[in-house]
């Protein structure tokens, strides 16, 4: 009895429980994003994809079935020092097949250049699921390309680019997504600034006017209290395009790029516009992912409990290229890290 | 008696001036004692137990016997953005008073005591970046510890008049490090530091008359301050700069300084007026007006006040060493919150009438329209209309026991706040919190018992 009395007692002697009111809040997914942290990851983080003799470049990100599962496209060099492009695979968004600790398994090989427009290398992968499978567009010799695959692993391309140059100049990058009417918009990198093409099959485009849809931001001299300076004040490029519909049924159109800034020493930063419907871009003020390891290419994935966030780095010794994986809200700690998945 | 009204005396004026007393909002939110909660709040006519501490302390004056309450209840939070829930926590436990009643020169008196004293934690603090969404009526507010001592007495038999004192506790903290800085190898370096924290207390006044209109009606009229809770923290820094481990010559010596100041709580001063009405014998009818005054609502955000001096060093900063800067200064957007006039309704059946046995069925509701303003822009205070329904029962037995003069009263309440969900819509497509739906459900479950000498 005097054993059930203390054990009674030390049951009420408890801390109360951590501070609640916090979970879930709304986000529209686009950041501030935090740095993944050493208990998030294998291997040294925030990297998730490093390996030095792949150097891995220009995530896209392709949602699959299960929550937190994903395809990352990827531009790595091949064994003849080309770029081309690889896929790889993650069942918690984080633990990717073929990263340095998976041994014995390697980014696949989807996509490298055989065209005769493309020259030697591919670059800046966008990939999305269509009705019909999965749409992989490339840049390369300054055009889009497109290819196409019904399991997301073997590709067949179009014989010629979707999208040339022009007059403006080549095409650095360029990222596509189905809207929810069943059209396709492209936001893609010119000359350090962004512009726009529609299309309704994905095949066909049609650049929308020749006035860039999110120039470099004007530098200021002078800054009111509590303002930001612009971070992108030289260049805006590598869209990541990712449309929405909000919780207020609006359709969203959401942008994160890289942005640099005109002053010396400026390191780029991962920024986010975005509109509602056909209104002009807004950007978010401030940078929401920045890191001392000159990054570029923002891909976004979603998943239930928040979005992830790539973005190629120079790796922790500067000696390579690889990709870092960050997370929204910050606030967020996952789990640790699954196991590596069986195939790519 | 004699004994009785010297134990009264002292109590009321130790308790009211050395203030040991304390009033929050857990109360304004969930009531006060299972009768009022099942009347939809609508007591400031009606209330003559110890709940009279908060709804109306002109009622304690009707008190004619010594009477101490004790009861419990839950408050379960199920309140979601974008249909998930954001796990707000409860607010729960225990309530009670104290009524003593008495006379002074043949003028009925009497001291109350109200109390509730939850169950995880007294008192919470928070502050929050104001972009950060957060239920701002719901998460921090209602953590409080709550005491109130009042004094009532009924000069006519019409009428009854009643105040008090409530009490607070604001925060006042100070963080002092000082210590060697290893700018090359953080991990050598080797800091010390100090904190001082202070809870002082802060008075406020409430008040309150009843005046009946007969033996069926009765009107009433209650006022209750406002109060703010500051918490004020500061946090200095002091260290020197060295380029290798201790002892190593420091290269220059930084100071830097913060003061944080900003309000945890806030509660409006209100105005409740209210009748309670007997249209037949076995029914009672209370109707309550309570006017918020949430205009005057304090924003809750921190106003902060930064200095860093960090002298160059003599041969100036190493290659590849920037020093920080202080960090832009954040421009506070104004919480707008619109007064508001919230009714109450509540009805009591008397169901069973026996001789030593009544048996009482209650219901109410109250309905309070959102204060604050629709969030369209980056800050992101969660509220939406709040519709309260409650029900309850009592069973008072009458002499009890042999050695229980007086009677017994258990009541038990169920009350639901639904607060249906709508759509906030930004004005910028950039916010980085976007869109949200919002909305939910209050659970409040209790009980309480009286236990009359």
């Amino acid at each position: 009895m005097k054993r059930l009395l203390l054990t009674l007692l030390a049951a009420c002697s408890t801390l109360a429980e951590t501070a609640g009111g916090d979970s879930n809040l709304p986000t529209a997914g686009a950041g501030p994003f935090r740095k993944l942290a050493a208990a998030e990851v294998r291997g040294a983080a925030p990297y998730v994809l490093d390996v030095a003799a792949s150097q891995f470049r220009q995530p896209a990100a392709l949602a699959l079935a299960g929550d937190g599962e994903l395809a990352l496209y990827v531009v790595m060099k091949d064994a003849q020092s080309r770029d081309i492009i690889a896929r790889s695979h993650a069942l918690d968004a984080r633990t990717f097949y073929g990263a340095t600790q998976d041994l014995g398994h390697h980014a696949q090989a989807v996509l490298s250049a055989d065209q005769a427009w493309e020259g030697s290398d591919l670059s800046h992968p966008s990939v999305l699921a269509t009705p019909s499978g999965v749409s992989l567009y490339y840049t390369a010799n300054g055009a889009v390309g497109l290819a196409r695959s019904s399991d997301g692993l073997t590709f067949t391309k179009s014989a010629t680019p979707v999208l040339a140059p022009d007059a403006l100049g080549p095409i650095g990058s360029a990222s596509i997504a189905m809207l929810p009417d069943g059209t396709f918009l492209m936001m893609f990198a010119q000359g350090g600034s962004i512009y726009e093409a529609t299309s309704a099959d994905g095949s066909t485009w049609l650049r929308k006017g020749t006035e860039p849809v999110l120039a470099p931001a004007a530098p200021k001299t002078t800054l009111a209290v509590g303002e930001l300076p612009p971070f992108d004040t030289l260049s805006v490029s590598d869209p990541c395009l990712a449309p929405r519909m909000t919780p207020g049924g609006r359709l969203q159109i959401r942008v994160l790029y890289t942005g640099l800034a005109i002053d010396a020493g400026a390191v780029p930063e991962i920024g986010f516009a975005a509109r509602y419907d056909d209104g002009p871009l807004a950007r978010a003020p401030g940078d929401v992912f920045t890191l001392p390891k000159n990054i570029s290419s923002p891909a976004l994935f979603e998943w239930s409990e928040g979005s992830f966030l790539y973005v190629d780095a120079d790796s922790s010794d500067g000696s390579h290229r690889a990709i870092v994986g960050a997370i929204s809200p910050p606030t967020i700690t996952l789990d640790p890290p699954g196991d590596f998945p069986g195939a790519p | 008696m004699k004994a009785r009204l010297t134990l009264s005396a002292r109590l009321a004026v130790a308790l009211l001036l050395s203030a040991p007393l304390a009033r929050a909002n857990p109360l304004d939110t969930f009531g006060f004692g299972s009768r009022g909660t099942a009347m939809g709040d609508a007591q400031v006519a009606d209330a003559h137990d110890f709940s009279a501490s908060y709804y109306n302390p002109a009622g304690l004056a009707l008190g004619r016997r010594f009477e101490i309450a004790i009861g419990y209840f839950r408050a379960t939070h199920e309140l979601e953005t974008n249909g998930k829930s954001n796990a707000v926590d409860p607010v729960a436990g225990l309530v009670g008073g104290i009524l003593l009643p008495g006379k002074i020169l043949g003028i009925p008196v009497a001291f109350g005591l109200g109390l509730h004293i939850p169950d995880d934690r007294l008192s919470r603090v928070r502050d929050l970046p104001q972009t950060q969404p957060r239920w701002e009526l719901y998460d921090n507010r209602n953590q409080r510890v709550y005491l109130a001592a009042n004094l009532a007495v009924q000069p006519v038999p019409w009428l009854a008049l009643g105040g008090g004192l409530s009490f607070m506790a604001a925060t006042h903290g100070t963080l002092d490090i000082e210590g060697d800085a290893n700018i090359i190898d953080v991990k050598q370096s080797q800091v010390r530091h100090e904190v001082d924290a202070d809870l002082t207390a802060i008075r406020y006044p409430q008040f309150g008359a009843r005046v009946a209109l007969g033996p069926r009606a009765a009107l009433g009229i209650a006022y209750r301050g406002q109060f703010a809770l500051n918490l004020q923290l500061s946090a200095r820094l002091r260290g020197a700069i060295s380029l290798g481990p201790v002892p190593t010559p420091p290269i220059t010596t930084a100071y830097y300084s913060l003061v944080s100041s900003s309000i945890d709580a806030f509660l409006p001063q209100q105005v409740v007026i209210g009748g309670s009405f007997l249209p037949a014998d076995r029914l009672r009818m209370n109707i309550d007006f309570t006017w918020i005054d949430w205009s005057a609502y304090k924003t809750p955000v921190a106003d902060l006040d930064v200095s860093l001096d960090i002298p160059p060093p003599v041969n100036g900063w190493p290659a590849g060493i920037t020093p920080p800067t202080v960090p832009a200064k954040t421009v506070t957007i104004p919480l707008v919150m619109t007064d508001r006039i919230v009714p109450h309704i509540g009805v009591e059946w008397r169901a069973l009438d026996r001789a030593n046995c009544h048996g009482f069925l209650r219901a109410g509701y109250s309905f309070q329209k959102s204060p604050i303003a629709a969030q369209t822009g980056i800050t992101n205070y969660l509220d939406r209309d709040r519709h309260t329904m409650a029900i309850g029962a009592g069973l008072t037995i009458d002499k009890p026991l042999s050695f229980l003069p007086g009677e017994v009263r258990f009541d038990v309440h169920a009350q639901v706040s639904v607060l249906p969900t709508t759509v906030t819509t930004k004005t910028d497509p950039a916010d980085l919190v976007g869109d949200y739906t919002a909305g939910g459900y209050i659970w409040n479950l209790g009980t309480s018992m009286v236990v009359g000498f």
